[in-house]
């Protein structure tokens, strides 16, 4: 049972600590000041330790104190509004979870589009189905008028559309006027979720009923697609099925706290934020979670924090530790120069590939991993998919994805996320970039209280 | 004999009208000299006339005299400068969101199942928003409270230091009582809290300990309360128990440090002379000290020092 007013007492004093901090050095910023109080908080109400209500209290009286000591001065009071939460959840209302079915189908199409300012290529490689949400995952690449080559591949366009479901939405390097007509004809408007530099794109369509309708039912039973716009189309066999790939779940058994804290720490490699920058934050977890009760003195993931304090020189106070030998997959990543991702290239990129990346991994701690493909140009890699179920905004705690393709690298997939009616398509930058070249990947997927394992045989193709 | 009997009267100017006014404190009173008959101006206000800016200022400072939200956001010790001008106060309001904006946040908090009332939290002034929107809303309520409370502790620190610790005083005086005994236990923590952020700093001043080292919980039992330091350099631990009536008694007439002295309780409050228990060093027994106000402190409160040593 865990002592909620050792937790309360814990969390407000580390919060008289941070204003003495705040107050007795100007270089401290409000951010700087309130990070460690709110990560310990989201700790607390993350693992049952304290009421969210009352770590959100206590995380909003020291933002009014301290913007009451930043009055006049040189400090930084920006961003307070964010601040002031414990932590946040998505909008409530129902996830489509494991009780709704996920399909993902191989698409394998390659539309041309040159009838535009620019010419396109998009990279159609799967459909993700359920009951309520239909997106298509996919890479695009746009280049000058003429660089392209024209009519390789020429089908009928899709009859003319009197308006689109959402007028105006336009993206640089995205066609904007993509749209579908399923097996009964009805009609859908394709519309772009995910990030690029306008040259090279990658993330998913959403299909979105045109005219409105509530709901997309009859595309889970569908058997094809036209998808294009006036000028050409592809058609997408919604019938077709990849092989069946084999997923191992192991739960990790871990208690409660050292569980949070290694889903935060795995996290640090999913995320965009520099690791070094929050370690002072991820340090400070272990004396809170042990102070009530949730972390064992013998932690690995403690160890590990303390490796990671070492490597960054950031400070340790907060961790007696022992250093523990870093993960094969962290080091590999930390040696590889990811933190020079992305870089320009003086060569040319190759052309675009991209591959079926076909998994569903189980339901673990509420949410359900999708991965539909991967796309692929120059040293820029795309792993596309979705989280089906309720995820904290930031993803601090979601599924962390590292791949480990056939030489032995590994690769740590950083999603951006687009939520969508509960769900949370992703595109996530790969790093260190997979080049067409490998031919299979493992997938490890972490979770706060499984690992899920899968290997996938890669099949890349191109225009 | 009050906690505040230790304190000297104190002014503060409050914008009022087109010009400023002085506010005073004095035996635990704010008093409004240049509205010699308030209440009769609250009346009129009542009725639909303006109620002048002192006028609502004394009834914040009234509104927030047992309010634990006032030491949160108070100053700790002297060092702690919570500067806070007019000025602020009107860029703060002019920056508060509509009501309705308040209304679509306290929604969206309502809507994700994590809004709770705030135990001990003080209710909603009734002059924002109507009770039957509140009661359809408890979310919003508790974000117009929040705001409320932000935009009310502002316009309180304003007032100066002098008032801020005042202030400070007479809330650990409103829960140290023995009938409050209950409240408190609900409220430990934040005791706790309270306590380690002000005595914090003056043991540190005391012994020259880092105030991290330092942990306070409160004194429930009859007695001035414990001490023990452990540890030596940098190791070096203290933990105390105090009463919250230290806060009042002690802290909030600046007599926490002596010459040297820690004092642990105020057997005769006074000004300019007090007598109080003071601690020599942290292993020895306390012993009763008469201090004297000798001048202005930091902070405007008194600087004291041992007049004699019983």
């Amino acid at each position: 049972m865990v002592d909620m007013e050792r937790a309360e007492t814990y969390l407000r004093d580390l919060a008289e600590s941070e204003l003495r901090r705040f107050r007795d050095s100007a270089a401290e910023t409000l951010s700087d000041a309130t990070s460690r109080v709110q990560a310990v908080a989201a700790a607390f109400t993350r693992t049952g330790a304290l009421d969210p209500a009352v770590a959100d209290a206590i995380v909003d009286d020291l933002t009014t104190a301290l913007e009451m000591r930043s009055y006049g001065g040189g400090q930084q009071r920006s961003a307070r509004a964010q601040l002031r939460r414990a932590y946040r959840i998505g909008p409530g209302g129902m996830y489509p979870g494991a009780d709704s079915p996920v399909s993902v189908t191989p698409v394998g199409e390659l539309l041309e589009l040159r009838d535009g300012e620019t010419d396109m290529d998009v990279y159609l490689v799967a459909a993700i189905r359920t009951a309520a949400l239909t997106c298509l995952s996919a890479g695009i690449l746009s280049l000058p008028k003429g660089s392209l080559p024209r009519g390789r591949k020429k089908r009928q366009g899709l009859p003319p559309q009197a308006s689109r479901v959402i007028p105006g939405w336009s993206l640089q390097g995205i066609p904007d006027d993509l749209r579908a007509v399923d097996d009964t004809g009805r009609c859908y408007d394709l519309v772009f979720n995910g990030g690029g530099d306008n040259t090279w794109s990658a993330g998913q369509f959403n299909l979105l009923p045109n005219p409105r309708a509530r709901q997309s039912p009859l595309l889970v039973s569908a058997a094809w697609l036209d998808v294009g716009n006036d000028d050409n189309s592809v058609r997408v066999d919604l019938t077709a099925r990849f092989p069946a790939i084999a997923v191992t779940t192991t739960a990790n058994r871990l208690p409660t706290g050292e569980q949070f804290l290694r889903i935060r720490t795995e996290a640090m490699f999913s995320g965009y934020r520099d690791i070094g920058a929050g370690l002072p934050e991820l340090a400070a977890l272990v004396p809170a979670l042990r102070t009530v009760g949730l972390l064992p003195e013998e932690s690995m993931t403690a160890r590990l924090i303390a490796a990671l304090c070492h490597r960054y020189a950031a400070s340790s106070q907060d961790i007696a530790d022992p250093p523990a030998p870093l993960p094969a997959r962290w080091a590999a990543l930390l040696t590889s120069g990811y933190d020079s991702w992305p870089e320009s290239d003086s060569t040319a990129p190759p052309s675009p590939a991209a591959a079926h990346l076909p998994v569903t991994f189980p339901e673990t701690d509420g949410v359900t991993t999708v991965l539909s493909g991967l796309v692929t140009r120059g040293r820029r890699t795309t792993v596309i998919g979705a989280f089906f179920g309720a995820i904290d905004q930031g993803y601090p705690e979601g599924p962390c994805i590292w791949l480990r393709d056939d030489g032995g690298q590994w690769h740590v997939a950083k999603p951006g996320s687009w939520s969508s009616g509960g769900v949370n398509i992703f595109g996530a930058n790969v790093v260190p970039p997979v080049p067409p070249s490998i031919s299979a990947v493992d997938v490890l997927v972490i979770s706060r209280t499984a690992d899920a394992r899968a290997s996938v045989p890669l099949t890349w193709w191109t225009s | 004999m009050n906690w505040y009997d230790s304190l000297p009267a104190a002014d503060a100017t409050v914008p009022c009208g087109s010009g400023t006014h002085a506010v005073r404190w004095e035996a635990g009173q704010l008093m409004l000299p240049s509205h010699p008959d308030a209440e009769a101006e609250l009346v009129l206000g009542a009725l639909g006339g303006d109620k002048p800016a002192c006028v609502k200022m004394a009834e914040t400072w009234t509104r927030h005299t047992a309010d634990l939200a006032v030491l949160t956001t108070g100053p700790r010790c002297a060092a702690d400068e919570v500067s806070v001008g007019w000025d602020e106060v009107a860029k703060q309001r002019a920056n508060l969101p509509p009501l309705s904006q308040a209304m679509r946040a306290a929604r969206l908090r309502a809507t994700s199942g994590r809004f709770r009332p705030v135990q001990g939290a003080p209710a909603v002034p009734a002059a924002l928003g109507s009770p039957a929107t509140l009661a359809m809303d408890p979310g919003m309520a508790e974000t117009v409270r929040r705001q409320q409370q932000r935009i009310e502790m502002i316009e309180l620190l304003a007032l100066g230091a002098a008032l801020q610790f005042r202030l400070s005083g007479a809330v650990c005086a409103a829960w140290a009582g023995p009938d409050k005994a209950d409240e408190r236990r609900a409220r430990r923590p934040a005791f706790a809290a309270a306590l380690t952020g002000r005595f914090a700093p003056a043991a540190a001043e005391w012994l020259g300990i880092d105030p991290d080292a330092i942990t306070v919980v409160p004194h429930e039992t009859p007695g001035w309360g414990a001490m023990e330091l452990t540890g030596t350099g940098a190791g070096r631990r203290l933990r105390a128990a105090l009463p919250v009536g230290w806060l009042a008694d002690v802290w909030a007439c600046g007599l926490a440090v002596v010459s040297g002295h820690l004092v642990v309780a105020v057997e005769q409050p006074g000004y300019p002379r007090a007598s109080v228990l003071a601690l020599p060093a942290p292993d020895a027994e306390p012993v009763p000290v008469d201090a004297d106000a000798t001048d202005d402190g930091p902070a405007d409160l008194p600087a004291w020092k041992i007049a004699h040593q019983g």
